[in-house]
């Protein structure tokens, strides 16, 4: 019996849970959003596509995450009619149009200290942007190792010289294989060009733990020596807006932000759009673990 | 300058030498013997009056004469004393009750504390009896004293049916609360459902929104000062109620008639054994037990010990032979040691010695991982606090106070794998020590038509590398335009010492108070508010309009994606920034009749900026609601049935909604991410909420001093959708934003008693 009044009861109250109603929130105005690679003495890419609304077919939103969008609605946001200018040491150049989204130039030096501007119209949505960069000098990994710790896990132990001012850095440590890399003719493009390489973990820091010029240090990482015994090691001198880009992607990741969803913004140095127009350029290390 | 010094003069001058005597006593309840705080003392046809403490003593100079000495308290037959200058000196006034046929004789000649609060320099300031507010309805019929508060204008309510509260523009943890001088960190149970307030244990509160005593300080935006009930000094009495949700009793009487008395109070929900019932194993509840012991020790002597111990529990034991244990207990302790006494007919003193316990404990087991995390603070402090009534024209205020804060946040202890990734740690202690001097002086000019509060408190704290102080001036003016009409005017600075600490926009028993550190500066604000206030006095009603003025510095907020639970570097994640908040407040209220209750409205704006968020533009607070207007009305039908309706209309709470998302490569460019887009921060409202709750209460006829009573009543009767979240959904009428209400109607039946 007093089963049956509890369930009863329960019956009633969510017989009067009020209905859930429409919400009219402003609808997301696409721009345009740039990604670009500087392969040194080889090539810049400028990727250019258009942010979506979350009310656009194609796109599942998820509670906490950044939600998933299908392939046909991703290529309907590359852009695939635009002009790209890239102005330096006044200088213009026209990137030459790839395809899907791509741009490139092959003929476009990597002066450090002097600032790239970066100049995006798309003729069919009459969309602009512009951004301004200036390239910082490339830093030169002088060691990277791996030392084992005694609970199994893995330290990336690494030198560089520290150039004058403050400065940021970003690590990338890929696991390799071996068989599809020529370990011994290191080129940056085929790093990343022949899609074999697995990323195993992003590192972020600034230079404010360093005392003198020669930086050193150690970061733990997640590697998988089962998988591999090969890894690529790369360090780029990082502008610090895209330091903070990279900080609150990691940050996105807590449990807590996600389950709360809450809102967090990312920096851009692309005016009117999306995205970050990077000048930066890596050094490599590999390393073989015996 | 010169002027006030040598006004100063002339007045202390003639105080001095004239020939007054003075009145002074304590003003106690006749039936129960607790004191009467805010009572008002007057002598008819002249303008010499005063009020009582909260200890319910006054003190009053008068030229020599013989005069007829009023006192009053809503709720209470007034007393007419005749006093001359040989039978003057501590008085033992007590009030009777008042019942129906007297009070249509009395109604005329008394003062209700909604006079006294309309004459008195002080603004900004509301003052409910807890047996005034028994009531008004809320969620499954149980009175909360939080939720009423929320009902009157400057305070908004956090999420829908929560406890939260947000006063002019300011954020949750800006809010002094405590009970009997001891500071209630945690005011809720059930993630913030319940307020932590037994309603049967408490007298009286006092919320003040600015024009802030000297006595007061340590937050931004408010104090809820609330009082426990002392205990019938005369008679045993009991007095309880069974809900649905819960059952509470209290008891009180003399342990020495008219020397000591006490009072014990305790609720606890059945949440727990309503899942049973089922068999759906939900062992969680909560409970609360007050109590209070109080001490006649002489005609100047008082002394006062309160307690309050307050815990919510859940605890999966059943499972723990399983291997899978998980539970948790996040609670309160406060205690309170007070001594009154009286030097001459002139200096009152309170001296309060007190402590305060807030932690929470979590606990989980899992095959062989067990975890154990808890984070404490516990006060110590004590405060002395004088009233020297000097002469009609001029009382003194002053005190001082200091509070040991010890933090221990985030203890951990770990066993078996779990212990690789997250160590076991003791405690690191944080210290703060909090102090204060205050003085504060109210002063009568122009036969009273103008009076002026001054008040100056030096605030500070001490932490590890640094040591903060900083002057509090406030200054109150009231100005009679005529004896109904009155202008008010005030200035108040504010310093806070201690912030909450929280991951996200969601209160979590996880948020853990944290001090002041030598990087993270004191939270100030600056409040100026103008007034005008009508009393009508033959209906009992007032009227009053009020504007406010606030500037806030140093405001804390954390940085996008900060996570804060179990960090112990919580410091480089938080921001700090600036707000200001102003608007209007429009109150009408009447405190007694066949019907009473009030109407508020609300018109609000709160702003916050912070240079590292919203890329560096102001934006509006959460809970910056435009409107927000609050109906309550209590009807006495007949000698049997009284009718209680809240009715509420609020804008929306705002939010930060995602409206778009972009694909870039990763860092490494072995990847693609989809990186969302949302609106500037809280950019966007929901809906505005309108609800109305209705209670029905039905008093049974009395037998033999037994008195029970019926509650019916219903929690948003027509079902309307409050929203408190807000999704997407895709089906086949498109693509959309929804909002999910939280409660639809709720009824609710109680049985209350005493005898």
């Amino acid at each position: 019996m007093k089963i049956i009044v509890f369930l009863f009861s329960l019956l009633i109250l969510q017989g009067c849970l009020p209905d859930d109603k429409q919400i009219f929130i402003p609808a997301h105005e696409p721009k345009l959003v740039v990604f670009t690679q500087v392969i040194p003495n080889s090539v810049m890419i400028v990727a250019l596509a258009k942010s979506f609304s979350i009310l656009d077919s194609g796109y599942t939103a998820s509670d906490g995450g950044s939600g998933n969008a299908d392939s046909t609605l991703l290529a309907n946001l590359l852009v695939e009619d635009a002009t790209v200018v890239i102005s330096y040491q006044g200088k213009t150049d026209t990137l030459i149009n790839m395809g899907k989204g791509i741009y490139v130039s092959l003929t476009i030096p990597q002066v450090v200290d002097e600032n790239y501007e970066l100049s995006v119209v798309d003729h069919k949505s009459k969309l602009q942007i512009t951004a301004s960069e200036r390239m910082l000098p490339q830093v030169n990994l002088n060691d990277a190792s791996f030392s084992k710790q005694t609970n199994g896990t893995f330290k990336l132990n690494y030198s560089f010289e520290d150039p004058a001012g403050s400065n940021w850095y970003m690590m990338n440590v890929y696991q390799v294989d071996s068989t599809k890399l020529d370990t011994s003719q290191f080129q940056v493009q085929n790093l990343f060009g022949n899609g074999s390489n697995q990323l195993a973990q992003t590192l972020f820091f600034s230079d404010q733990g360093f005392s003198d010029k020669n930086a050193a240090g150690s970061l733990a990482v997640d590697i998988d020596t089962s998988i591999t015994k090969d890894f690529i090691v790369t360090l780029s001198n990082i502008s610090p807006q895209y330091y903070s880009y990279l900080d609150k992607r990691n940050k996105s990741q807590n449990i807590f932000t996600e389950i709360f969803k809450e809102a967090i913004n990312y920096p851009t140095n692309v005016k009117g759009g999306y995205g970050f127009f990077l000048t930066h350029h890596p050094s490599i290390k590999y390393i073989h673990l015996p | 300058m010169k002027i006030i010094l040598v006004n100063f003069f002339l007045v202390f001058s003639c105080s001095l030498f004239s020939q007054n005597f003075r009145v002074s006593g304590t003003v106690t309840d006749e039936e129960s013997g607790e004191v009467l705080s805010f009572a008002s003392v007057y002598i008819p046809e002249t303008n010499f009056s005063t009020t009582t403490n909260n200890y319910g003593y006054f003190s009053l100079s008068l030229p020599v004469d013989t005069y007829k000495l009023s006192i009053s308290a809503l709720g209470y037959v007034t007393n007419v004393t005749d006093i001359n200058p040989s039978s003057a000196s501590n008085l033992k006034i007590s009030l009777r009750r008042e019942v129906k046929k007297t009070a249509e004789i009395v109604i005329k000649r008394k003062k209700s504390q909604l006079e006294e609060i309309h004459n008195s320099t002080q603004m900004s300031t509301i003052k409910i009896p807890v047996k005034d507010i028994k009531n008004i309805p809320t969620i499954g019929g149980e009175s909360d004293l939080i939720k009423v508060v929320q009902l009157l204008p400057g305070v908004q309510r956090g999420g829908e049916g929560q406890t939260g509260m947000f006063v002019r523009g300011g954020d949750a943890d800006q809010n002094l609360i405590i009970l009997d001088e001891a500071v209630v960190y945690n005011i809720s149970h059930l993630f913030g459902f319940f307020s932590v307030f037994n309603s049967d244990a408490i007298k009286e509160l006092t919320l003040i929104k600015g024009a802030f005593p000297g006595n007061y300080g340590g937050r931004l935006s408010s104090v809820l000062d609330i009082r426990m009930n002392d205990g019938n000094m005369t008679k045993f009495t009991a007095a309880g109620g069974v809900g649905l949700l819960s059952s509470r009793l209290t008891i009180g009487g003399p342990i020495v008639k008219n020397k000591v008395s006490f009072m014990l109070s305790g609720r606890r929900t059945y949440i727990d054994q309503v899942f049973k019932l089922v068999g759906i194993p939900l062992p969680y509840y909560f409970y609360d037990l007050n109590a209070k012991l109080n001490f006649v020790l002489g005609k100047k002597d008082r002394l006062y010990f309160s307690s309050y111990l307050g815990n919510d529990i859940l605890s999966f034991k059943d499972q723990q032979s399983e291997g899978i244990g998980f539970g948790f207990k996040l609670g309160n302790i406060t205690n309170t040691l007070r001594w009154n006494h009286i030097f001459g007919d002139r200096l009152f003193a309170n001296t309060s010695f007190i402590n305060t316990l807030f932690d929470y404990d979590i606990t989980g087991k899992f095959e062989s991982n067990s975890l154990y995390i808890s984070s404490k603070v516990n006060d110590y402090g004590v405060k002395t606090d004088f009233n020297y009534y000097h002469s009609p024209n001029f009382n003194y205020k002053f005190g001082a106070q200091a509070i040991q804060h010890i933090f221990r946040p985030n203890i951990i202890s770990t066993n078996g794998e779990i212990s690789d990734f997250l160590k076991s740690k003791p405690a690191n202690s944080l210290y703060a020590l909090e102090y204060a001097l205050y003085g504060n002086m109210d002063w009568s000019l122009m036969d009273k038509k103008m009076q002026i509060t001054a008040a100056l408190r030096l605030s500070g704290c001490a932490v590890k590398n640094k040591m903060y102080i900083a002057p509090e001036p406030r200054l109150a003016m009231k100005y009679s335009i005529t004896k109904n009409d009155i202008v008010k005017a005030s200035y108040a600075r504010m310093n806070q010492y201690m912030h909450l600490v929280s991951s996200s926009t969601v209160a979590l028993p996880t948020d853990l108070w944290y001090p002041v550190t030598a990087g993270i500066k004191p939270q100030t604000s600056d409040q100026i508010a103008v007034a005008y206030s009508r009393m009508f006095s033959k209906i009992a009603t007032n009227i009053s309009v009020e504007g406010y003025y606030k500037w806030m510095n140093n405001l804390v907020e954390y940085k996008e994606g900060a996570n804060l639970v179990l960090n112990d570097q919580f410091e480089k994640e938080l921001l700090q920034g600036k707000g200001n908040a102003y608007g209007v407040e429009f109150l009408v209220k009447r405190d007694e009749g066949r019907i009473s209750g009030w109407v508020g409205y609300t018109l609000s704006w709160a702003n916050r900026y912070f240079p590292d968020l919203n890329n560096g533009n102001p934006y509006p607070a959460k809970y910056d609601r435009r409107h927000n207007l609050n109906v309550v009305a209590n009807i006495k039908l007949t000698e049997r049935w009284t009718f209680s309706a809240v009715f509420v209309y609020a804008s929306g709470s705002r939010f930060t909604p995602q409206i778009g998302a972009y694909t870039v490569p990763n860092a490494s460019f072995t990847g693609v991410e989809i990186i969302p887009v949302f609106t500037s921060k809280n950019a966007i409202s929901m809906s505005a909420t309108n609800r109305l709750d209705i209670n029905f209460v039905r008093k049974c006829k009395p037998y033999k001093g037994y008195k029970g009573e019926w509650h019916f009543g219903a929690y948003n009767v027509y079902n309307s959708n409050t929203p408190y979240k807000i999704y997407f959904q895709a089906d086949e009428k498109g693509r959309r934003y929804m909002e999910k209400g939280l409660f639809g109607m709720i009824p609710s039946i109680a049985y209350n008693f005493e005898f």
